[in-house]
């Protein structure tokens, strides 16, 4: 059995206006990624492209061990997808979109999605429309979870949830997840979400994969260091991330605190980076010393 | 296959079924109502069109509500989902061209014969109608969706228009020679079915219309791969 619930390799999509560059990924198995990035990073059609909602110009895709394309049908079989916007009939009930669902699943149990629905408190008999957005996505999650998917794939699955609903999902979802050994990759623009569920962080700027990492790493080795520009080019080329000009100096993105101190000395300000920290000093800095 | 089959059903079964009813209604009250005995052959080849335009309803449906991502995200191939538009279509229409016969052919228990008794010809007619009108949009309307469909009718208008209209401006030979084409084929296909006779001839057509859809539906499947979502 492969380690990674995901491996993709020189995948590539060219749009007008948009290239999705070369990525090189590997989503770990029994983890939760989460894929990270501005609107318009690449988030959305990197998701497409491994459910082959896209067509890829290059490269290759691994899901399970499985090719995407060769494999399809075993791979989607395994696989429970959510999208920011589930496109589900809006005048039908529940119980008949799971029912028409339910066949092209071997591993689907009415019980677990009876279970599910009772647990979400989605009510079947209603229609579609009738629904939250809120009620929507945990109709969604419980669609994707009845087949007892391997690997989950969610596309911005908390966008436009308020922040009570959202944390109701997440916590849905880490529950129904725990002991479970499922792989999720999860795409997001609200870094929040990350710090409550993430295991693994994947920055993806520009149709680029900027880093991708254990929360851990990032939160405990990743920091912000706020100098001026004269010390910060005392910094290691190679632990520089991104920065930004600020009023009273400079900040730089460092991915190594300790390397970032012994350079600068003890008592340089050096501080724990937040996601939208990261995200906010990536997108600015380009990710190299001469941002700052 | 039968998935897919099942699923569409399942989801278009609301719309589906008054459809039929109100169709069927439709194509009865016309000819019940008025004075002429109409052939049969001429109101089943009415009836075959519109009922083709049953399966493009369900796709037009699927496009509305952006569901083709949904079915992609299922685990079947993109050619299985066309074999399934393909299938789906011919019961569809076919159901609901038996439906409105049948109702015909009920009022006629009841004295109302407002058709000519119908020819051998048919269920050729009828599968000819439907394979030939299935075969022109459902690559459009797998391929484009809802914008496939209005691009083909407004095409076809648009079509009509400029022919008529060069017709009139330069040489009335551009509409004398399309009315000549047509006249043609239509003699052409009358030499046919006398020298074949009606038995032999239906097999013709029906082989036609197949070939015709087996084209079809390579080439659904062709745009279908290329389709994003």
């Amino acid at each position: 059995m492969t380690d990674h619930a995901i491996r993709i390799r020189g995948l590539r999509k060219q749009y007008r206006g948009f290239t999705l560059k070369d990525v090189d990924l590997d989503v770990p198995r029994g983890y939760v990624t989460g894929l990270i990035g501005p609107n318009g990073a690449g988030k959305t059609t990197l998701i497409k492209l491994i459910m082959n909602l896209v067509r890829r110009d290059a490269g290759t895709i691994s899901v399970l061990g499985l090719d995407n394309l060769a494999d399809e049908v075993a791979v989607k079989s395994r696989i429970g997808f959510i999208y920011d916007e589930p496109p589900f009939y809006h005048d039908l009930t529940l119980a008949s979109q799971a029912r028409a669902i339910a066949p092209f699943y071997p591993a689907w149990s009415d019980a677990r999605f009876r279970g599910l629905a009772d647990r979400f408190g989605l009510p079947l008999g209603k229609r579609y429309k009738a629904l939250s957005h809120g009620t929507k996505m945990k109709f969604a999650l419980a669609v994707a979870l009845a087949h007892d998917a391997e690997l989950l794939i969610m596309d911005e699955p908390t966008s436009g949830l308020d922040l009570e609903f959202r944390r109701e999902l997440l916590d849905e979802l880490t529950a129904t997840l725990q002991d479970e050994g499922k792989s999720v990759l999860f795409s997001t623009h609200i870094t929040s979400d990350l710090e409550r569920v993430a295991d693994y962080v994947t920055f993806i700027r520009d149709g680029a994969i900027a880093f991708s990492l254990p929360k851990d790493e990032l939160r405990d080795r990743w920091g912000i260091v706020r100098t001026d520009r004269q010390s910060a080019d005392r910094l290691p080329a190679a632990i520089l991330r991104g920065g930004r000009e600020r009023p009273h100096g400079v900040e730089v993105l460092v991915a190594d605190v300790a390397a970032a101190r012994e350079a600068l000395g003890a008592d340089a300000v050096i501080d724990r980076a937040s996601f939208d920290e990261v995200m906010v000093l990536m997108h600015h800095g380009g990710g190299h010393a001469q941002a700052a | 296959m039968l998935k897919l089959l099942r699923r569409d059903l399942i989801l278009n079964r609301y719309i589906v079924g008054p459809a039929y009813l109100l169709w069927s209604a439709m194509w009865l009250g016309g000819p019940a109502m008025s004075g002429d005995t109409m052939p049969f052959g001429l109101w089943s080849g009415g009836v075959s069109f519109a009922c083709a335009f049953l399966p493009v309803m369900t796709l037009i449906r699927e496009d509305k509500f952006k569901a083709g991502a949904l079915v992609c995200s299922l685990p079947v191939t993109r050619d299985a989902i066309v074999a399934s538009r393909y299938l789906g279509g011919w019961i569809l229409a076919l159901t609901g061209v038996a439906v409105a016969i049948a109702a015909m052919l009920t009022l006629s228990l009841f004295g109302v014969n407002p058709l000519r008794p119908p020819t051998p010809m048919l269920p050729a007619t009828v599968v000819t109608v439907v394979g030939l009108a299935l075969a022109v949009m459902l690559p459009m309307v797998i391929r484009f969706g809802m914008v496939g469909v209005f691009s083909l009718l407004i095409g076809a208008q648009l079509l009509g228009v400029v022919v008529l209209l060069a017709g009139a401006m330069f040489d009335a030979r551009v509409v004398q020679g399309i009315e000549a084409a047509v006249k043609a084929i239509v003699s052409g296909s009358a030499r046919l079915r006398d020298a074949l006779g009606p038995a032999a001839y239906s097999a013709v057509l029906v082989a036609a219309v197949a070939v015709l859809n087996y084209a079809s539906f390579r080439l659904s499947s062709l745009l279908y791969r290329r389709r994003e979502f």
